[in-house]
């Protein structure tokens, strides 16, 4: 193990009443580094979060907490991970600092101590002028916030966030992912997620999950290189013939815009490269008038479908 | 335990759901406590025997608080667990490096805390009644004392189905139910079984309250009452210790 490693899994598995959560899957987290889980709904994205905060325990395979086994039994260790479940757990009538200062005693803090572990989450979270309202009158926004705050106040080396955006308007959205990116520079996390865009955005690192199975992992860009194909955007003077268009060595999938516009994917292993003079090649041979020509940059969404799609 | 019992508690009179149950209560007892004062006055006017004002009143005043406890209880444990298991805020204890005993204890100390309360009021009614008769300290202490004790076994009891139902509702329901029959299973003994009979004779929780209340202090009772909170505060402890893995 790396020294700089804080979190591992072997092939873990774990079954749901004869239905599988998760199955197989392993990784490896460095300090200091952001972890996205992308993948439909029901694909073990919180299964695999609940076993990495040690609320469950694997049935197959071992997850190591800073080289220590990670065992539920074990309460100790939970006070090296902080925990953002998928439904944010508030006292909705508590105000921020009571809330706050519960949790911090429930995690073992005096009270004496507490001022300064509740300042850090505070000042982290941006929640400082919000201290003394109840809870249940605050936005969406801020109410995730302070169940992050709730979740790092004991300072963890390892932060769980289950869905942190879900619900969230898009200017509150964009707070998150801004807290997260701060929260990435003294902690590890570890972020499961529907918004691709959170994955573009907070994550170093990214593994999707498709019916409990890790079915990609790896850096961000190297999604990039393994999925990519070439995308070119098209425009004819003349319209062609859509069904001659299609059958194009080398053409995965056409989309038309209008009658004169177009963009063609290639097909994955495919000699890319010569996709755009095939194009020009029968273009001309079939008299379409070729305008125009160019690649065209694919999304993180496209690539996730191609994932997903081809397992 | 501490704080989960202290926060519990507090978190109980932040809502009118504290107050309400506190406030009704109290009516119904109070309500209670003048028709017992004028039932024991007109015992006295038309010259009928009586047990005296220890158990005219005090002690038929905590038997009143018992069975308006049939209600009290149920919803003190569903506010405290099934209503928090709802609305995912016991997740916070969940995943505290916290014991699923210290989340039983504390929480069943703030629901001994809330009865305690009550008691406490409902001992001024009765420390009223000294200014004009003489009571039986001995026997009002130990009737007041049989009740903490009853009512403590009620805590018990509701908590552990509010921990095996998530629905709140049926949970208060269930608990109601369950609460009934554990105060008045003694009508099942007519089984003409001996052995059976005295079983269940045994297992009835107001058969052991009324040996209190009549002035004997029987260890086997007070015993009896430790083993039921004792019980199913481990059964709650167990399931706890299951949903925290399936809840959170």
């Amino acid at each position: 193990m790396d020294n700089t490693t804080l979190l591992t899994a072997n092939n873990i598995s774990y079954l749901y009443a004869n239905q599988l959560g998760i199955r197989d899957v392993s990784l490896e987290l460095k300090q200091g580094q952001v972890l996205g889980l992308l993948g439909p709904n029901g694909a073990g994205k919180s299964s695999l979060l609940r076993l990495l905060a040690g609320v469950i325990q694997a049935q197959q395979g071992s997850i190591t907490l800073s080289g220590e086994t990670l065992n539920p039994c074990n309460i100790r260790q939970r006070k090296s991970i902080g925990y953002l479940s998928e439904h944010p757990p508030l006292y909705l009538a508590m105000t921020v600092d009571e809330y706050l200062l519960y949790a911090a005693k429930l995690y073992g803090f005096k009270t004496k101590t507490c001022s300064s572990q509740l300042d850090f989450a505070k000042t982290r979270c941006g929640l400082n002028k919000f201290s003394r309202r109840v809870i249940k009158t605050l936005s969406k926004g801020i109410k995730q916030r302070i169940a992050i705050a709730q979740s790092i106040l004991h300072q963890p080396k390892l932060i769980l966030l289950d869905e942190p955006g879900d619900g969230l308007d898009p200017s509150h959205l964009k707070q998150m992912r801004q807290l997260i990116k701060e929260l990435a520079v003294d902690h590890s996390i570890v972020i499961s997620t529907h918004q691709i865009e959170d994955v573009k955005t907070c994550c170093q690192q990214l593994m999707i999950l498709n019916q409990g199975k890790a079915v990609y992992q790896g850096e961000l860009s190297d999604l990039d290189y393994s999925f990519k194909t070439e995308c070119l955007f098209v425009k004819f003077a003349t319209p062609p013939n859509l069904e001659k268009l299609n059958s194009i060595a080398g053409v995965d999938k056409v989309e038309q815009h209008d009658k004169h516009k177009f963009t063609i994917y290639g097909q994955r292993g495919h000699a890319n490269q010569g996709l755009s003079q095939t194009i020009m090649h029968t273009a001309l041979q079939a008299g379409w008038n070729l305008n125009e020509i160019h690649p065209q940059e694919q999304s993180l969404d496209l690539l996730f479908d191609r994932v997903i799609g081809e397992n | 335990m501490f704080t989960i019992a202290r926060n519990d508690f507090i978190a109980l009179f932040r809502t009118p759901f504290g107050w309400s149950l506190l406030a009704s209560s109290q009516i119904l007892l109070g309500l209670s406590y003048f028709l017992l004062l004028s039932n024991y006055f007109n015992k006295i006017k038309y010259q009928v025997t009586t047990h005296g004002v220890s158990y005219e009143i005090a002690a038929l005043l905590v038997a009143v608080l018992i069975y308006i406890s049939l209600f009290l209880v149920p919803l003190l444990a569903l506010r405290l667990l099934a209503f928090e298991r709802n609305n995912h805020s016991i997740n916070l204890l969940f995943t505290a490096p916290i014991s699923s005993w210290r989340i039983v204890l504390g929480k069943f100390s703030a629901m001994l805390i809330f009865i305690f309360c009550i008691i406490c009021l409902l001992s001024l009614m009765i420390i009223v009644l000294s200014w004009s008769s003489s009571l039986e300290w001995a026997k009002v202490t130990l009737t007041l004392a049989a009740g903490f004790l009853l009512l403590a076994s009620y805590c018990a009891i509701a908590f552990y189905i509010s921990s095996i139902i998530k629905q709140p509702l049926i949970a208060g329901f269930a608990s109601s139910l369950c609460l009934l029959f554990f105060l008045l299973i003694d009508f099942l003994a007519n089984t003409r079984i001996d052995w059976l009979d005295s079983i269940i004779n045994y297992l009835s929780l107001i058969r052991h309250f009324e040996n209190l209340i009549h002035g004997l202090a029987s260890s086997s009772d007070i015993l009896f009452f430790i083993i039921v909170i004792a019980l199913f505060l481990k059964l709650s402890q167990m399931r706890i210790n299951r949903i925290r893995f399936e809840d959170v």
